[in-house]
């Protein structure tokens, strides 16, 4: 046995009224939780070292999307999603929309976007005084910033 | 006659209620600080699994001195600092989900990356709920007095206690940038008088002479400089993981971490006090 062992017996022993013997230690509930938090962490290592290896690097590619038109008060209001597809997060990502007629853009409207994570999408919309779905809308990302 | 190791499911569950407590109250600045959401999505993922990686001995280590229980062989210690981490993620993950900072919808990796920045403070604070929040009965036994080695190691836990709440921010940058370089010498000159006075001279309740008889200056030497060194070192390794110091210049760097050792040196300074 080990010297805590003699140390527990010598400190800590003690006998309650059911004649049970205490000893210092780990019960089998604390390696349960215990076990169940090394697997957990295992799991979180091993998916970032992967996550890692799968490479970050790369230029972002944000396709903008319009989900949604709706006519308020302030102007037809359009909702979009952002996707950015790269392994790589990018910030204060400006987004801008133009309402055209065949060549000539009638109004533009913009939004900055303060965060996109890596292969993950973010919503926002953009505002415009003629209603959208009367003219040719193109949506589109302006630039970006590395956080 | 029936032998039981530890303690009881009843005192384990209090133990993990005071987990909880530490966890709650040492992550809520990080669990509301907004730098540290984006932290979990733009760190190299490398970085955040050192970081995590290096906290499970350091939480081994922390409960030679104290912990949710008074735990005796190594197995036990290692048992606890797992159990420490486990708390930590679920408090960050249930705090983040009702604030609406991680939903069901994102993508795994802000996810993980997420509650993963969170599990450095708040398996800290789970650790040393046991020390804050009152002492327990369960198992008395003594906590071994630290050496020298032991000294400087709660410094550096001390250090990381403060500096990991304050190094996501962006003022530790904007901080640096607006000093001279006569107010960081300034700055280096205050920490060090008033982590050398923190400690030594003043009569707190943790204050305490590891060497009665030894002079002012080795003192101040031995705990003073050393630990202020390895503060900065600390923090320099914080800051990298945190991506403060990529791209960034020599003095840039080292303003910086000027800068977030004065938080850190008071931790360091305090660490007897709250450890």
């Amino acid at each position: 046995m080990t010297k805590n062992s003699a140390k527990g017996d010598k400190q800590q022993k003690q006998s309650d009224n059911k004649g049970i013997t205490r000893k210092p230690g780990t019960s089998v509930l604390e390696w349960i939780v215990a076990g169940i938090s090394c697997v957990a962490l295992l799991a979180v290592l091993s998916y970032l070292v992967i996550d890692g290896l799968s490479g970050r690097n790369g230029i972002a590619r944000i396709v903008v999307l319009p989900l949604e038109v709706a006519a308020t008060e302030g102007g037809y209001v359009v909702e979009f999603a952002a996707a950015n597809s790269a392994g790589q997060s990018i910030a204060a990502v400006e987004i801008e929309g133009e309402l055209r007629s065949g060549d000539e853009v009638v109004e533009e409207s913009s939004a900055t976007l303060d965060y996109i994570p890596q292969k993950s999408r973010r919503k926002g919309a953009l505002i415009f005084r003629r209603n959208p779905e009367a003219y040719d809308l193109r949506l589109f990302a302006s630039g970006y910033s590395e956080p | 006659m029936i032998v039981r190791h530890g303690p009881t499911p009843r005192e384990f569950w209090i133990g993990l209620g005071r987990a909880f407590a530490g966890a709650l109250i040492f992550a809520v600045p990080v669990l509301m600080t907004m730098e540290a959401w984006a932290l979990g999505f733009n760190l190299h993922p490398w970085r955040l699994a050192l970081l995590l990686a290096v906290t499970l001995p350091m939480l081994v280590l922390l409960h030679k001195y104290g912990g949710f229980r008074q735990t005796v062989a190594l197995q036990d210690r290692v048992a606890d600092a797992f159990v420490a981490i486990l708390v930590a993620a679920v408090a960050a993950t249930a705090v983040l989900f009702i604030f609406g900072i991680v939903t069901v919808e994102m993508p795994l990796r802000e996810v993980i990356g997420k509650i993963a920045v969170q599990v450095v403070p708040g398996s800290l604070g789970a650790s040393l709920a046991r020390a804050q929040l009152g002492s327990s009965s369960l198992e008395e036994e003594e906590i071994p007095e630290p050496g020298y080695a032991g000294e400087l190691f709660l410094m550096v836990v001390g250090a990381l206690f403060l500096s990991v709440n304050i190094a996501p921010t962006e003022e530790v940058v904007l901080i640096a940038y607006k000093m001279h370089p006569w107010q960081e010498i300034a700055l280096v000159v205050g920490t060090l008088a008033l982590m050398h006075a923190f400690v030594y001279e003043f009569e707190f309740r943790g204050s305490h002479s590891p060497e009665p008889g030894a002079g002012f200056l080795s003192i101040f030497f031995r705990y003073a400089i050393v630990g202020y060194v390895l503060v900065m070192l600390v923090n320099l390794y914080i800051l990298w993981t945190f991506g403060r110091t990529d791209g960034a210049g020599f003095s840039e760097t080292l303003s910086a971490v000027v800068v977030l050792s004065f938080p850190g040196a008071l931790g360091a300074a305090v660490a007897r006090l709250i450890l």
